[in-house]
C-alpha cells in the first residue's frame, strides 16, 4: 500500500516537471507557428469593422489576474485592432476590481503608440460595483451611472462623452471574462435593446457560448488564448503574446494526448496481467 | 423580442409552468407515491460520512463561490443534511466560505443541526471558516485546509468556477472521497474525473428531493420533468414549422413568431 | 439632493436607530411570529419582481389613458439597497479570519507565523491601498506608498492569482493521466472527441491535416473544422439540453422557495 502511494506520488511530480519542461521550452526558444483563424473569431473582427465612427466600442473587463493568461492577450489585440481603426472605445469593469486596472495598462502603451489621447479618443470608467440592476441603469444613463473615471475625474469633463449618453451610443460591447457575467448582458443589453455583444474568455468557457453564438445573441467570440492568437493575425499585432503563447499550448496539447495513451497503455497492460494470472489461477 | 417586461406569450407560458408545478405539488401532498431513479451520488453521502467518522477524520463541505443565490441555497439543503449525520455520528464538519454573508447563515445552520440532533454543545462555530471572497485565494485556503485537516471526505456543492479542479484534485492527492454537484456545465468534466461521485445538471436541483423524500418535493420534480416535456414539444413543433414554412409568406406563422415574440 | 448636508446625517442617525429598534423587536417575537414575518416578506419581495416583470412598460388603458408600470422606477433603489445590505457583512469576514487568525497566534498553534503572515498581508494591502486611493500622493511619504501599492498589486496579488490559475494546467495533466481510461464504448467516443478537439485548438494538432483543402467536401476532416463541428453542434446541443434543465430546475426552487413550499434539512428550522 505504502509502496502503491508512494509511486502514485513519484509519477505525479514527474508529470508536474514534463509539464513545466513542456511549456517552458517554447516560451524560452522563439517557435513560430501558423495561425488558422477560426469563424468566431472572424465574426468578432468583422463586428468590431462595422462599428460606425459616430459609435463607441466598450471593453468589459470582468477578468482577474488569474485568467489574465487569456484574457490579457484578448484585451490587447482588442485593443490594438481598435486603436489601430481610430475607433474610439471605453474600458470598464462591474465583476472584478482588478479588471479595469490591468486593462489600463494594457491600453496605456498602444494607446500612445497610435497617438490616442485619453479622454479624447478612449477612456478607462474604471470598476463599479453592483450586478444586473446597476448594468441596466448603465444602459439607460452611462454618465449618471459612472459619475467618474478610473482618474476620479467627472464624467462632463471628459471630451470622451460629449456624445455618449446610453445604450444608443454603444455600438459594440465585448464583454472579456473569466466568470459567467456574459449573460448579464445578453439579458439587459442585446436583450432589450438589441446591442450587438462580443465575447472572450477562458478555453474551459467556450462550450457554454456556443448556444449564444448560434442564437446570434453574441456577434463573435475570441476562444480563450487561441482566439486571442487568432485575433492578433486578423489585427496585424506582431508584437502580441497569445501568437508567442501558442507553441507551448501545442506542447501542453500534445503531452496531454501522449500522457493519456500512455496512461491507457499501462492499464491494458495490467488488465490482461491480471487476466492472465486469474487464468493461471484457475483449476 | 424585447426581454424587459413579458408578453402575452411569456405570461401564458410561465402560468403553465408555475400551475404545473402547483399541482404536481398538491397531488403529491394527498398522497400519490412517486417515484425518483437512484442517483448514485446523493446515495453515496451516507456512506461518505460513515466512512470519515471510521477513520476518525474530519468532513469538509464547501458551498461553491455564489452569495444568497439558487445554487448556493440549494447546496445549503445537503450541507444541513450532512451536517446532521455530522452531529449524528459525533463527526466534525469543515465549511470554508468564499461569502461573507453565508458565514452567519451557514453557522446557523450548523448550529440548528447540531440542536436537532440533541448535541448543541458539540457544535464548532470556528470550523465555519471565511477564507476569501477572491476566487483562487479562496482556492488557495480550501487547499490547505483539506491537506492539514486530513479531511477524510469533501462535498462540494454550490457554484464553482475554474478553481474546481484545484478543490477536487487536493482532496483527491490527500485520498478522500469527493462527492461533487454544481449547476456549472463547465466545470463538471473537471469534478467527473477528480471525484468518486459527481451530479449532474437538474439532478443538482433533484438532491432535496432526493435526501428528503419529501412530498412536496418529489411532486415539484415531478412538474420539472412535465415543463420540460411541454418545452421540447415547442422546440419539436417550432423546428417542424420552421423547416416546412417560409414566415414571410405564411399569414399564420407571422402571428405566431409576433405572439412568441421573434 | 439634500438642501442641507445635516439633513443627511440625521437621516443616517435616524435610520440607524430605527432598523436596530427593529432588529430588537425582532428579537422579541416568538418563532411562530418570525416564521410568518419569513413568509410574508419573501413572498412580496418575489411578488415585486414578478408584477415587475410582467407588467408590460408601457399599459394602454384606453385610447387615450397610457399607464407607465408603477414597479420599475424601484428596481434600481432596491438593487442598490440590497448592495448596501450586502456591505454591512464586510466586516463579517474580517471578524471571522481575525477570530481565526489571532487565536492561531495567541495560542501558538502549529503553522502560528502563516497566520502573523496574513495579519501583516491583510493590514498592508488595507494601509497603502486606502492611501492610494484617499491619501497625500504628492508628498514624498504618498509617492513611496504609490510604489509600495503597485508593488504589492502587480508584483504580488496579481502573481500570486496568476500562479494558483496556472496550477490547473499541471492538475488537469495528472488527471488525464489518471482517469481517461477506455474502459467502455461511451469513454472510448469521449477520449476520442477529447483528442480531435484538443488537436483542434493548437498549430500543432491543425498541422496534421494540413494539406487537406480549406474550402470544399475535404475541408470537414481538417482537426480545426472537426473540432468546431464537435464543439458547435454536438455539444452545443447537449448543452442546451443541459441549461435547460438547469434552468427549469432553478425555476423550480425559486416557486418552491417564493411560495414557502420548499422542504429538508435547512429549510424547515425553528427558530
Amino acid at each position: 500500500m505504502m509502496q502503491e502511494k508512494r509511486k502514485v506520488f513519484y509519477i505525479r511530480r514527474a508529470i508536474f516537471l514534463i509539464m513545466a519542461i513542456a511549456v517552458a521550452i517554447p516560451l524560452l526558444v522563439k517557435i513560430s507557428m501558423p495561425i488558422i483563424v477560426s469563424w468566431p473569431t472572424r465574426d468578432l473582427y468583422e463586428a468590431v469593422e462595422k462599428v460606425p465612427p459616430d459609435k463607441i466600442v466598450v471593453i468589459s473587463n470582468n477578468w482577474a489576474a488569474g485568467t489574465q493568461g487569456e484574457t490579457a492577450p484578448q484585451t490587447a489585440a482588442l485593443i490594438y485592432h481598435l486603436a489601430k481603426r481610430h475607433k474610439k472605445f471605453a474600458l470598464w469593469g462591474w465583476n472584478s476590481v482588478q479588471g479595469p486596472l490591468l486593462a489600463q495598462q494594457i491600453a496605456e502603451p498602444i494607446a500612445q503608440k497610435f497617438g490616442l489621447k485619453y479622454g479624447v479618443d478612449w477612456v478607462n470608467w474604471g470598476f463599479k460595483t453592483g450586478s444586473d440592476q446597476m448594468v441596466r441603469a448603465w444602459a439607460r444613463d452611462i454618465p449618471g451611472t459612472m459619475k467618474e473615471d478610473i482618474n476620479h475625474t467627472p464624467m462632463s469633463k471628459l471630451p470622451f462623452m460629449k456624445n455618449v449618453r446610453d445604450h444608443k451610443d454603444i455600438g459594440l460591447i465585448v464583454e472579456i471574462t473569466g466568470s459567467a457575467t456574459v449573460g448579464t448582458y445578453i439579458r439587459f443589453l442585446y436583450g432589450i435593446y438589441r446591442t450587438p455583444i462580443g465575447y472572450g474568455c477562458t478555453g474551459v468557457m467556450v462550450p457554454e457560448a456556443f448556444p449564444y453564438l448560434d442564437a446570434g445573441q453574441l456577434v463573435g467570440m475570441m476562444r480563450g488564448l487561441v482566439g486571442a492568437a487568432e485575433y492578433e493575425e486578423l489585427a496585424g499585432y506582431k508584437d502580441g503574446k497569445a501568437g508567442k503563447r501558442m507553441a507551448a499550448q501545442s506542447f501542453a496539447h500534445m503531452l496531454i494526448i501522449a500522457l493519456i495513451i500512455v496512461g491507457n497503455a499501462g492499464y491494458f497492460i495490467a488488465r490482461r496481467r491480471k487476466n492472465a494470472h486469474a487464468e493461471g489461477g484457475q483449476p | 423580442m424585447n426581454l424587459e417586461h413579458a408578453n402575452t406569450f411569456h405570461l401564458i407560458l410561465m402560468i403553465v409552468i408555475c400551475a404545473t408545478i402547483v399541482i404536481t405539488i398538491i397531488t403529491a401532498k394527498r398522497g400519490r407515491k412517486l417515484f425518483i431513479r437512484r442517483i448514485p451520488g446523493l446515495s453515496a453521502i451516507d456512506e461518505t460520512v460513515g466512512r470519515a467518522t471510521e477513520m476518525g477524520r474530519p468532513m469538509l463541505f464547501s458551498v461553491g463561490l455564489g452569495g444568497i443565490d439558487i445554487p448556493t441555497l440549494q447546496a445549503m439543503g445537503v450541507m444541513s443534511h450532512v451536517a446532521k449525520l455530522a452531529a449524528r455520528y459525533g463527526n466534525r464538519l469543515i465549511v470554508p466560505v468564499a461569502d461573507a454573508m453565508m458565514v452567519a447563515v451557514c453557522e446557523e445552520a450548523t448550529r440548528e443541526a447540531w440542536l436537532e440532533e440533541g448535541k448543541p454543545e458539540a457544535h464548532r462555530p470556528e470550523d465555519i471558516r471565511f477564507l476569501s471572497g477572491e476566487q483562487f485565494a479562496f482556492a488557495a485556503g480550501m487547499m490547505g485546509l483539506v491537506i492539514r485537516e486530513k479531511v477524510a471526505s469533501t462535498f462540494l456543492f454550490g457554484y464553482f468556477y475554474a478553481e474546481s479542479l484545484l478543490l477536487a484534485e487536493a482532496g483527491q492527492e490527500s485520498g478522500a472521497i469527493q462527492v461533487a454537484g454544481t449547476p456549472a456545465t463547465t466545470q463538471i468534466p473537471f469534478f467527473i474525473v477528480s471525484c468518486d461521485y459527481t451530479i449532474i445538471g437538474d439532478e443538482y436541483y433533484a438532491a432535496s428531493a432526493y435526501l428528503t423524500q419529501e412530498p412536496t418535493l418529489l411532486g415539484s420534480l415531478v412538474g420539472q420533468d412535465i415543463t420540460k416535456a411541454i418545452l421540447l414539444l415547442m422546440i419539436v413543433v417550432g423546428t417542424i414549422l420552421a423547416f416546412f414554412y417560409v414566415e414571410d409568406k405564411n399569414p399564420l406563422i407571422q402571428l405566431l413568431t409576433r405572439t412568441v415574440g421573434g | 439632493m439634500l438642501k442641507h448636508r445635516w439633513l443627511l446625517w440625521i437621516i443616517i442617525f435616524a435610520a440607524v436607530i430605527g432598523w436596530a429598534l427593529l432588529l430588537f423587536l425582532l428579537g422579541k417575537l416568538r418563532s411562530r411570529e418570525k416564521k410568518l414575518i419569513i413568509i410574508v416578506t419573501t413572498f412580496l419581495g418575489g411578488l415585486f419582481y414578478v408584477l415587475e416583470f410582467f407588467f408590460p412598460g408601457k399599459l394602454h388603458l384606453f385610447s387615450w389613458k397610457t399607464v407607465n408600470n408603477p414597479f420599475t422606477p424601484f428596481l434600481e433603489p432596491l438593487g442598490q439597497a440590497f448592495m448596501v445590505i450586502g456591505g454591512f457583512t464586510l466586516l463579517l469576514g474580517v471578524i471571522n479570519l481575525t477570530m481565526v487568525h489571532g487565536g492561531n497566534i495567541r495560542k501558538l498553534k502549529k503553522g502560528w507565523y502563516n497566520s502573523l503572515a496574513f495579519f501583516v498581508a491583510m493590514l498592508a494591502m488595507a494601509f497603502f491601498g486606502l492611501w492610494d486611493a484617499y491619501g497625500k500622493q504628492t508628498t514624498p511619504f504618498g509617492k513611496t506608498a504609490h510604489e509600495i501599492y503597485l508593488s504589492l498589486f502587480n508584483g504580488a496579488l496579481v502573481s500570486l492569482d496568476a500562479t494558483m490559475f496556472s496550477l490547473l494546467a499541471f492538475y488537469m495533466a495528472t488527471a488525464a493521466f489518471r482517469a481517461f481510461r477506455l474502459r467502455s464504448g461511451e469513454a472510448t467516443v469521449l477520449v476520442l472527441a477529447a483528442f480531435l478537439v484538443m488537436m483542434g485548438q493548437v498549430p500543432m494538432g491543425m498541422w496534421f491535416t494540413h494539406g487537406l483543402p480549406t474550402e470544399g467536401s475535404l475541408s470537414g476532416f481538417r482537426t480545426e473544422n472537426i473540432a468546431m463541428w464537435l464543439l458547435g453542434i454536438i455539444s452545443m446541443s447537449g448543452l442546451r439540453a443541459v441549461n435547460f434543465g438547469v434552468g427549469v430546475g432553478a425555476l423550480a426552487m425559486s416557486l418552491r422557495l417564493w411560495l414557502y413550499l420548499e422542504r429538508g434539512a435547512f429549510f424547515e428550522q425553528e427558530f
